[in-house]
């Protein structure tokens, strides 16, 4: 009987499931986005059908929409207030922004229209926000279906929106309904550039249509493309689950291919750039095949990379759910695997941004080191396991073993007055966000990384990424996760100061006294668990452990004693001063020969340039 | 007047040249120099260098460096202006001047030299925008393949580098025209006229001469010496100056070379 009835639970769960993922489907908010471009008048043209279910506790009243592409129609929007008048040396040369023809609430008999009555200035002088109130609540587990005309005017191409010759990206490029909350708040904001995603995941279909010789480079699955006799080229796209969707269109655009396991890769690079675009799918193969292991699968079964020509800068280096847009490619570009590059920089920084905050979706401005301080991380740790064993190019030239931490370290420190990394990205001037939100928190989770060990903080970070994996978290989900693998405790204690701008000083001293070979260190701000190591004539070595119970530690005099070091190994990226962390006490110790090389350089320098 | 001989009575222009260049190496280099040292003067290093090493050294750098810069721009720029002047001196003394009437004849033929260097620049920045150009042009064209992207750069790089090699002799060829007493456009023809095949071959020869010298002492300083702290370094300096003062000699020994080719006798300098 028992086992009858075991029978039959397996076999009502077995034939619920694709119920309840249907269901899941279904209680998601799907876009039927259609567009046809026309590049000889910098227009997109485009619908989309929209169904969305209130799947909040509270009935709605009013929708919100983001119609980000309007940051770019005048000098005055918040976005251009806030720096995007030049971005990245890019600046806005053409203007755009986005007209909605026709908004209409689609009912079982009767279409109503929503336009008459909208607000489109929620903040003063910038329209990238749109309400309009509904004509009756829409009450919870109920789904309301709109219909819209969009046309975009394309500005000059920046922040990844517009047109460079005839290169187009098109990046929040349609009408989105801003993120709803269980409680029935609607969370909308203008467009900062800053933050763009927080949304609620949806199923999108894409239908594209561009001039015959235009290649489209879009994420998701493939299901249609023909071309129709008006010398036009139409491709069907679907996403599910996904936070947004963006695409790109060139002619100049060469396709390579490759897979990662279930995953479909495709690089879209311009002309000249093959062995260049396959290093990046070798390099995203291999990230996929780490960050999918320590983080959880990557959502898609495809995902695309697009190499902008060099005349787009303003596309570059940019994430979306299934695409990434990666450094530009040009003539000079650099096709050596080894060498420690920008492109790769940036596509392994922009495919951790897959899961942080496209898959973890935070809310990036309310928190943008959530998804920049971790990806930063990320993307630097993929490059450190992609070139273990093997010197960079930069590492080569000057024969020093330089680490990318410790570069980023370099230019992290002489940065004067860095604000915490917790605050919103709002608060940021354009020159903090760089040093705040990218490289602190990528310090201190290398600091902890080689601290505490590797493994230890994989797995924090794969808790989180595991437990909020199509989830919006916030700080205190990512502190759980800490504690948990940690102890109880530890993210308040240790992180948060760290990303607060605290720095985990040590310092070493000769001891007060008569014996020149006596040292004592002692530390300030936040304690690491640290280690202090002697050397010896004869290259005999002796370490001493320095728990973070103990403020100070003393070395006793030794003839012998060479030199002293504090936490030799490095593993503290967040001490303002590490000059003061070694102590030569004999002239017997060895000095670098690479000093002289410095004049080496010079002088050759000066001979090419001279006589 | 043999090479050897040339060689031997400029000596001292040689020697000048040299000292100045370590000259405005330290004036680039010097503050960087000293803030590295204040740094190295209370570290521990092993003879190998270490992650610590090049941690310190960009720390250091990234620290000094943007107080730095712009003096280094200036002294670079400086002796980017000095270069003529110093190419028309090693001739000067190459055609067996003394060091003062070399330095003063340089001085009165800088304006020719100058204006040939000027030249010289403008060509090979006219010559490197049309291969790249021809490059772009050549990937758009060619089907998709990373052996041929790969062989059209060769191709490319080879080409300009030829270009500038026969630029460079050229240009070495008018200085010596202007130093020969030639003004910048009758030295230019003259350097035309002169700029064979065979030329352009022997310049090759003693860059790359120049260019393997630079190198070995360039690996001088990547090996791993176990030498006390005072000696280390100062040892690895001294072996370093004397290749490149080698390399020097070389680049002399084909100016030399030029000086040959427009006649035996030397006209009398203007008044």
């Amino acid at each position: 009987m028992l086992r009858l009835l075991a029978g039959l639970i397996t076999c009502s769960v077995l034939l619920l499931l694709p119920n309840a993922a249907q269901a899941d489907a279904l209680s998601r908010p799907s876009y039927a986005l259609s567009a046809r471009l026309d590049p000889e008048a910098g227009v997109l043209y485009g619908r989309a059908r929209i169904r969305w279910p209130n799947r909040s506790r509270a009935p709605v009243r009013e929708l919100y929409f983001h119609l980000y592409a309007n940051a770019f129609e005048h000098e005055q929007t918040l976005f251009m207030r806030e720096g995007g008048r030049r971005l990245r040396n890019q600046r806005l040369t053409r203007r755009g922004g986005i007209a909605l023809r026709a908004l209409e609430l689609i009912g079982a008999d009767r279409r109503t229209d929503l336009l008459p009555h909208a607000e489109r200035e929620l903040w003063p002088g910038d329209r990238t926000q749109l309400r309009v109130a509904l004509p009756a609540p829409l009450a919870p587990g109920a789904a309301l279906e709109l219909a819209i005309e969009f046309e975009l005017s394309l500005p000059s191409l920046l922040a990844r929106m517009g047109r460079a010759g005839d290169f187009f990206m098109l990046g929040q490029w349609y009408p989105k309904l801003a993120k709803h909350e269980p409680d029935g708040r609607w969370v909308s904001f203008p467009y900062h550039g800053m933050g763009e995603f927080y949304a609620d995941f949806a199923d999108h279909t894409l239908e594209l249509v561009v001039p015959r010789e235009y290649a489209i480079a879009a994420p998701g699955t493939l299901q249609d493309a023909h071309e129709r006799p008006d010398g036009t080229r139409v491709e069907r796209y679907a996403l599910a689950d996904a936070l947004d969707v963006a695409w790109a269109a060139y002619p100049g655009f060469r396709r390579e291919r490759a897979r990662a396991g279930a995953v479909e890769l495709e690089a879209f690079a311009p002309p000249g750039n093959t062995a260049l675009a396959r290093a990046q799918l070798a390099l995203l193969r291999e990230g996929l095949a780490r960050l999918g292991q320590r983080l959880g699968p990557y959502p898609y079964g495809r995902l695309v990379l697009v190499l902008p020509p060099g005349s787009a800068g303003g596309a570059a280096g940019m994430e979306y759910p299934g695409l990434i847009v990666g450094a530009t490619a040009s003539w000079h570009s650099d096709v050596s695997e080894r060498a420690f590059s920008l492109h790769d920089l940036t596509t392994t920084h922009e495919l951790a941004h897959q899961w942080f905050p496209l898959l973890i979706a935070s809310n990036e401005l309310a928190a943008p080191m959530l998804d920049e301080g971790l990806s930063q991380w990320l993307g630097l740790d993929l490059l450190r396991e992609r070139q273990r064993g093997r010197a960079s190019a930069l590492a080569q030239l000057a024969g020093l073993p330089f680490d990318a931490f410790e570069l980023m370290r370099a230019g992290f420190m002489t940065g004067q007055d860095v604000p915490s990394s917790l605050l919103p990205a709002w608060r940021y001037r354009a020159r903090e966000l760089g040093p705040a939100v990218y490289a602190r928190p990528a310090l201190a989770l290398e600091t902890l990384r080689r601290t505490y060990g590797e493994a230890r903080l994989w797995r924090a970070l794969g808790r989180y990424a595991r437990d909020q994996r199509h989830a919006h978290p916030r700080l205190e989900q990512l502190l759980a996760a800490f504690d948990s693998e940690f102890y109880s405790g530890f993210g308040r204690e240790l992180l948060v100061p760290l990303l607060e701008g605290r720095t985990a000083n040590t310092r070493l001293a000769r001891t007060p006294g008569t014996c020149p070979t006596a040292v004592s260190a002692d530390r300030s701000g936040v304690a690491l668990p640290s280690e202090l190591a002697s050397s010896s004539a004869g290259g005999a070595r002796r370490v001493e452990r320095w728990p973070t119970t103990a403020s100070k530690l003393d070395a006793r005099c030794d003839p012998e004693r060479l030199g002293a070091a504090i936490d030799e190994q490095r593993s503290n990226l967040l001490d303002a001063e590490r000059g003061d962390d070694q102590l030569r006490l004999s002239a017997r110790a060895p000095q670098p020969p690479w000093l002289p090389r410095l004049f080496l350089w010079a002088q050759l320098l000066l001979g090419l340039v001279g006589a | 007047m043999t090479v050897r001989s040339s060689l031997r009575r400029a000596a001292p222009a040689l020697l000048a040249v040299h000292a100045l260049r370590v000259l405005w190496s330290l004036l680039l280099l010097g503050p960087l120099y000293r803030d590295l040292a204040r740094a190295l003067d209370r570290s521990v290093f092993r003879a190998t260098p270490s992650p610590g090493d090049a941690a310190l050294a960009v720390e250091v750098v990234a620290r000094s460096g943007p107080q730095l810069l712009p003096f280094a721009f200036v002294w670079l720029g400086t002796y980017v202006l000095l270069g003529p002047w110093l190419q028309q001196l090693l001739l000067s003394a190459l055609w067996g001047a003394s060091l003062r009437s070399a330095a003063r004849e340089a001085i009165g033929r800088y304006p020719a030299a100058l204006a040939v260097r000027v030249l010289a620049a403008l060509i090979f920045a006219l010559t490197a925008s049309g291969a790249v150009l021809a490059l772009q042009r050549a990937l758009a064209w060619m089907p998709a393949g990373a052996a041929l992207e790969l062989a059209a750069r060769l191709l490319c790089a080879l080409a300009l580098l030829g270009c500038a090699l026969a630029l460079v002799t050229a240009h070495d060829l008018a200085q010596a025209a202007v130093a020969h007493g030639n003004g910048t456009l009758a030295g230019v023809q003259n350097a035309l006229a002169l700029c064979s095949r065979a030329a352009v071959a022997r310049n090759s020869l003693s860059l790359t001469a120049a260019a393997a010298l630079a190198l070995l002492a360039e690996l001088t300083s990547r090996v791993p010496l176990a030498l006390p702290y005072a000696t280390g370094p100062a040892l690895v300096l001294v072996v370093q100056q004397a290749l490149l003062f080698a390399a020097l000699v070389v680049r002399a020994a084909w100016l030399s070379h030029t000086l040959t080719r427009l006649g035996p006798v030397r006209p009398p300098p203007r008044s």
